[in-house]
């Protein structure tokens, strides 16, 4: 996997580093020339440097000549003193526990968002207790990220729901742009649910469906608004100390009017980017397509919510971002209820209705799921429908593509063989042998798809799955009937559908496997090499489609690395 | 290592207790050998040996406890870094002598900056590390902690350290001095501070 060891990651964190060393080197300039509220303001923009920061501190201390700089701030003399007091901010505030803010004082960091730190904070004109959102960092924050601060801030600010996080202030101070907003005291969702879980009633089913019915309505004032949240999670999701839910951060909301009215050079920068949290936004928005993101997109992020809820697992998160992309646009998590029996069945399928990839076949607004929330909650019958057959094919399909692929063209061919052995009555003895193999096929298909499901090496399940395959379809193609000719279409076909795991070693594994089958065939049939340039072509052409299909899987990871790279958040 | 322990083993030390006094003149090897480096290679301007003196000092220190009147870890290290200073002083006075002998073509001895009249090394010697008051008064510890995770880095991040943020040097000196490019020695000091960083946290 070499391209996993020159991966994206690497070259992001080399501009994190080289931010980072910026910052720092900064910093050290500062200590050194004593100038400690500037210090003091970098600490403050980049709390992710406070250790490091720290450390040059202490480094700072061993230095040969600082006696000078001690003594400057701990007994200013008559030139520090005036220095210090003509400027803004006193020095002297930062050994205290409390961070001067401007009117605000910062009491403790809540949490971090894909582009800002949240503080609990005093404003101390008012004497009240605020949530105070920052960038990360001011001078290397970007054109785009100021905007998208400030939007995110003039979207929150026109909004009164009573399950909406209130915005009361936007700003700068010290180059630092920041916004106020209600203090919620309870933390979010996602630090409350383990709590909540631990106590497992009937009930809290019930509880659960609340808490969603007014993130529903919430969700449904902000469409009514013409706002799209575009990142709703559970981190987004703060709890009350009444248990009350209240949605906040707003800051991927793209607005409706903003796309209607403003230029189209606008409308290309402001969602040219893929916003959103991995696991938890919609299909189309993963896939990227843009011009199909809706209201809708945030009905499917309340489903991976829901499901969340219910289950104690996010349903689409994976290992790394992309695969966690991948799931979103083409897999299907398993079932609530074969994580935990007791979910209601009405419940699972309100869930299952936001979870459908297809935004058509979701509720098409949050006042559908929030009426179908509260007619499970009332026990009346709900819209949401089981599944039909075709739904639950697709969804079977989807779950476990390489099971379901297998079976039904073992399902086919058997059903071909039993027909003209029905109508023309063959050998009784070669029938049976064949459909023996046919049996022992799909049996062995259950089983690598149980050992999928269930072992932690999935890798090499993958490569046994692949190699029992070529096994079997020489097996079959050595005791079939002459001539065989056309029936070899089985090995490309193996090719090719390696290549949907996505993993190019798998396809030359796949490649090389088949063309040691197919030269034993070879020598087995002789059939075949009654003209020996034919198989010769056609071994050829096998390992000719065999670097197609690695290559095409190149390609495509190439891509992804792209999207990657250009993904804002981690 | 907490502060009452570094207290008890001065207190031990000064009863006359011998192992004490080891455990406590090696706790501050390190601290010693780092602020003797930093200011010996900021004078001379390249890499120095302060193994002698280093030794030097802890000697004394073993030989003048009787004349340790003080109990804090802070005034312990100010007394340290007397005795050091006044031995590198003492270095430096031979140096001095050597240099104008034989070396002076080799180091250029001027600070940068330094003013035309003055020797970068008088400007040095006149730099009095007495201890102040205000210094006795700060917490000690984390500096002995730092000298040791400082000691623990590979050699080529300790350089970085040394120059960078002992000698306060830019990095555009810092590069040269190292025969590097500014940008391979600014992702040395980031690995060396995250390195820094993390040996402390597992202290």
């Amino acid at each position: 996997m070499r391209e996993k060891v020159l991966n994206p990651v690497a070259s992001e964190q080399d501009d994190q580093s080289e931010v980072a060393i910026e910052v720092l080197n900064q910093y050290l300039n500062y200590l050194q020339a004593h100038d400690q509220e500037s210090c003091h303001g970098l600490r403050v923009v980049n709390p992710e440097l406070k250790k490091l920061m720290a450390c040059l501190d202490s480094l700072e201390r061993l230095a040969p000549d600082n006696e000078h700089s001690v003594r400057e701030t701990q007994s200013p003399g008559p030139e520090e003193a005036t220095r210090l007091l003509s400027k803004t901010h006193s020095a002297r505030a930062f050994p205290h526990q409390t961070i001067e803010f401007g009117n605000y004082e910062l009491l403790e960091e809540l949490g971090r968002g894909g582009m800002g730190v949240v503080y609990k904070a005093l404003q101390k004109d008012l004497n009240r207790i605020v949530a105070l959102k920052t960038i990360l960092s001011n001078q290397f924050a970007s054109e785009e990220e100021v905007r998208r601060f400030y939007l995110e801030a003039q979207a929150a600010g026109r909004l009164q729901h009573s399950h909406i996080v209130p915005i009361h202030e936007v700003g700068q101070y010290l180059g630092q742009h920041y916004f106020t907003m209600d203090y919620i005291s309870g933390g979010s969702l996602a630090n409350t649910r383990a709590k909540q879980m631990s106590e497992t009633a009937q009930t809290d089913f019930y509880q659960v469906a609340s808490l969603m019915l007014q993130v529903s309505q919430a969700v449904q004032y902000l469409h009514s608004k013409d706002i799209i949240h575009r990142d709703l999670k559970p981190s987004n999701i703060l709890i009350d100390e009444n248990g009350m839910a209240h949605v906040t951060d707003f800051g991927l909301a793209k607005l409706f009017d903003v796309l209607q009215t403003d230029s189209e050079d606008d409308v290309r920068t402001q969602s040219g980017m893929i916003v959103g949290t991995p696991g938890y936004m919609s299909p189309e928005q993963a896939a990227g397509q843009l011009a199909a993101i809706s209201s809708r997109s945030d009905i499917f992020s309340l489903g991976t919510i829901l499901d969340e809820l219910l289950t104690g697992v996010s349903p689409f998160k994976q290992n790394s971002p992309l695969d966690s992309l991948v799931y979103v646009i083409e897999g299907e998590p398993p079932l609530p209820h074969t994580l935990n029996a007791r979910i209601p069945y009405h419940l699972e399928l309100i869930c299952l209705k936001c979870l459908e990839k297809d935004p058509d076949l979701r509720y098409q607004t949050a006042g559908e799921l929030a009426d179908d929330l509260e007619h499970f909650i009332a026990g009346e019958p709900i819209q949401a429908q089981p599944a039909g057959l075709r739904q639950k094919f697709q969804r079977w399909f989807r779950r476990q593509p390489a099971l379901v692929s297998r079976l039904s063209a073992i399902f086919l061919a058997t059903g071909i063989i039993q027909t003209v052995y029905s109508t023309q009555g063959m050998d009784l003895n070669y029938h049976l042998k064949m459909m023996t193999i046919f049996g022992l096929w799909a049996s062995l298909a259950l089983f690598f798809q149980w050992s999928l499901d269930h072992l932690k090496n999935k890798v090499k399940v993958r490569f046994c799955w692949v190699a029992a395959d070529v096994s079997l379809l020489t097996g079959l193609l050595f005791l079939a009937d002459s001539p065989i000719g056309i029936l070899l279409i089985g090995y490309p076909m193996l090719i090719v559908s390696a290549g949907l795991f996505f993993y190019v070693r798998l396809v030359f594994f796949t490649t090389v496997l088949s063309l040691l089958a197919f030269s034993a065939l070879v020598l087995l049939r002789p059939e075949l090499a009654e003209l020996w340039q034919y198989p010769v072509i056609y071994g050829m052409v096998l390992a000719i489609l065999g670097m197609i299909t690695a290559y095409q899987i190149y390609r495509v990871r190439v891509l992804s690395r792209y999207y990657e790279l250009r993904r804002p958040e981690r | 290592m907490s502060q009452s322990h570094f207290e008890e083993l001065i207190q031990r030390a000064r009863a006359g207790d011998r192992s004490a006094e080891n455990e406590l003149l090696q706790k501050c090897r390190a601290y010693v050998s780092l602020i003797a480096r930093a200011q010996i290679e900021g004078w001379m301007r390249t890499k120095f040996d302060a193994s002698d003196l280093v030794q030097q000092t802890l000697l004394e220190a073993h030989q003048g406890l009787e004349n340790f009147k003080g109990e804090t870890e802070a005034e312990w290290l100010g007394w340290l870094r007397g005795i050091l200073n006044h031995n590198a002083l003492d270095f430096a006075r031979k140096y001095q002598g050597v240099a104008k002998r034989n070396v002076k073509r080799e180091f250029s001895i001027d600070q940068p900056g330094g003013s035309s009249g003055q020797s970068g090394f008088q400007q040095w010697e006149l730099k009095d590390q007495a201890e102040t008051p205000s210094r006795m008064l700060l917490n000690r510890e984390q500096e002995i902690l730092m000298a040791e995770a400082v000691a623990q880095l590979p050699a080529d991040y300790q350089e970085v350290i040394m120059l960078r943020n002992l000698q306060r040097l830019s990095f555009k000196q810092v590069a040269e001095r190292m025969n590097r490019s500014a940008g391979a020695v600014q992702m040395l000091w980031l690995r060396a501070l995250n390195q820094l960083q993390e040996l402390l946290e597992r202290v």
